[in-house]
């Protein structure tokens, strides 16, 4: 069932692993913060994976050096622009649900979500 | 400026809303929070091991154990799912693994020619693939608004709402921004001389620093966001260090807009000459220069100046809004 | 065998520097009170870093890359305590029942 090459790709495992950790962290704690930690958390583990799959092993980052263009001398700069597409994003977002937090404390005065889904019922919302 | 009696009209200038009242939509209640509403909530908090009836609260607690228990069993599952999908992965680092296909094979062996840039990340982003970015600064400008729109505090106490004033044009009941300044100002570390030394020699440093990145986006490591990111740390820690009066002197509202309105105009003009005049085998008419120089690679090096523009008033504008709601 | 020798105690001393962060990570679960955890987390954030570069310095050598280090390292040192600092700050400034915890010079 495991295959051959877990080993040889640690990196992939440990992005794997922290996406684990950030997605436990959004299933079991109730604090809005913490939620949007562990969101924080997979947005990373998915950029390390997404560096480790570009990377190549003896080769040197995709800028031009002495003239040199050959395939052979540098690694693959796909990745490397999906991890800034990828960061921009992630900042537009938290920026954006911790706003909504915000929102939510000022009329709430609690961070707790079971609380605040409480206190809408008892609005009747 | 004539108005005119179109439904169009009115609504753009903001005299009614067209969808009120013919789609489903309730307006937000007022909220005004009582003494007492507050002492519930901190009642229930702290009593709330003792609320509820017997079976509910039995009901509730296997529940909340039993979610626990199936939500640490669905991650350890997601975990071992992926990471036997990792085990069957091809080496990491090798040559020859399908990730490294003809694309970035096409990007490293003629980027230079085609873009003019030394880094070839700076000209897939900002050249072959430059409307991506654009949408990327356009969803920071998009983030900045919606931070606008939940956070924004009034400038002074409006009148209170009439019976039927829209929606949007009634007063947020909320404090006014000079409000939330004193009270800002209470926990905020009131001219910290430790702070304002560190600050006054660091800001120069980062401002330069993020500068050099920007401008050598198509040379070496680094672009428009990144240098803007530094820029924009400079920046808040030029407002920590010093307050609001210091940095209003210099950076307001009307900065953002004119700032963000001007780069995002630039950036859509120039890269959609480039691409109209490209689709269509037209001369551009923009020299790629030597490469290698700063003054190179055509449109790459004012795209990430506009780039880095937007990022860094980004970036303020999120902390201001936050600590303030409003800058 | 000069290489060896400032290999090994690069090596020793990169020890020494996560060490020290390991000792920080002790520390900040250990204690209970914030300022006491912010103290262990400030001091072996500061240390630790310092130890590590100037290890990564020793393996690298006097050139080009050992300047771009020492310059992170003069910026860590200047920016790290500065924040505690501000953060310890805060948390005696909002922090009600202080007084209970640890006495207070006003």
């Amino acid at each position: 069932m495991l295959g051959p090459n877990l080993f040889a790709n640690y990196g992939e495992a440990v992005a794997i692993i922290l996406f684990g950790i950030g997605f436990s962290n959004l299933l079991l704690q109730k604090n809005l913060i913490k939620k949007i930690i562990g969101l924080n958390i997979m947005d990373t583990a998915v950029y390390l994976y997404l560096a480790e799959k570009g990377y190549i092993d003896g080769r040197v980052a995709p800028i031009v050096t002495n003239g040199v263009q050959e395939v052979g001398a540098y690694i693959n700069p796909v990745p490397s622009g999906l991890v800034l597409t990828g960061i921009v994003v992630s900042v537009s977002v938290t920026a954006l649900m911790l706003s909504l937090t915000i929102r939510l404390y000022r009329r709430y005065h609690t961070l707790d979500l079971d609380e605040i889904s409480t206190r809408l019922k008892k609005e009747g919302l | 400026m004539k108005r005119k009696d179109n439904a169009f009209f009115r609504w753009f200038f903001g005299e009614t809303d067209t969808m009120l009242g013919r789609v489903e939509m309730r307006p937000q209640q007022e909220y005004t929070e009582t003494a007492s509403d507050i002492r519930e909530v901190m009642q229930d908090s702290l009593t709330q091991d003792q609320t509820g009836d017997e079976e509910d609260f039995v009901l509730i607690r296997v529940f909340h154990r039993l979610y626990r228990v199936a939500a640490v069993f669905f991650c350890v599952a997601l975990i071992a799912v992926l990471l036997i999908n990792v085990s069957w992965l091809p080496k990491n680092g090798g040559a020859d693994n399908p990730v490294n296909n003809e694309v970035s094979a096409r990007y490293i062996e003629s980027g230079l020619q085609e873009t003019g840039a030394v880094n070839i990340v700076t000209g897939m982003i900002l050249d072959y693939r430059a409307f991506d970015t654009f949408g990327e600064s356009n969803v920071l400008f998009i983030a900045t608004v919606t931070v606008l729109i939940l956070l924004r505090l009034d400038k002074e106490k409006k009148a209170p709402a009439k019976k039927g004033m829209p929606v949007y044009q009634r007063p947020k009941d909320e404090l006014t921004i000079a409000q939330a300044q004193s009270r800002d100002r209470i926990y905020e570390p009131k001219n910290n001389v430790i702070l304002q030394v560190v600050a006054g020699f660091l800001v120069p440093i980062l401002f330069i620093f993020g500068i050099y990145v920007i401008l050598n986006g198509h040379l070496s490591p680094g672009g428009g966001f990144s240098g803007g990111a530094i820029i924009g740390a400079g920046l808040i820690l030029y407002l920590n260090a010093f307050g609001f009066e210091k940095t209003e002197r210099f950076f307001t509202e009307k900065t953002y807009k004119w700032v963000s309105f001007f780069s995002l105009t630039f950036y859509c003009l120039a890269k959609s000459y480039s691409f109209f005049t490209g689709a269509n085998h037209l001369e551009s008419g923009i020299p790629l220069g030597t490469p290698g120089a700063i003054l190179s690679s055509g449109l790459i090096l004012p795209l990430n100046i506009c780039v880095g523009l937007v990022v860094a008033c980004t970036m303020y504008a999120f902390y201001a809004l936050f600590r303030k709601g409003g800058f | 065998m000069l290489d060896w020798i400032r290999f090994i105690v690069g090596a020793v001393v990169l020890l020494l520097g996560l060490a020290a962060f390991a000792l920080e990570v002790f520390g900040s679960y250990r204690f209970s009170f914030v300022l006491n955890r912010m103290h262990a987390a400030a001091m072996g954030d500061t240390l630790g870093i310092g130890i590590s570069l100037i290890g990564l310095i020793i393996f690298s050598g006097f050139n080009f890359t050992s300047l771009k280090l020492f310059l992170v390292l003069v910026f860590l040192w200047f920016a790290s305590p500065v924040a505690s600092h501000l953060i310890a700050r805060l948390e005696i400034t909002t922090d009600e029942d202080l007084e209970q915890f640890c006495e207070i010079r006003k």
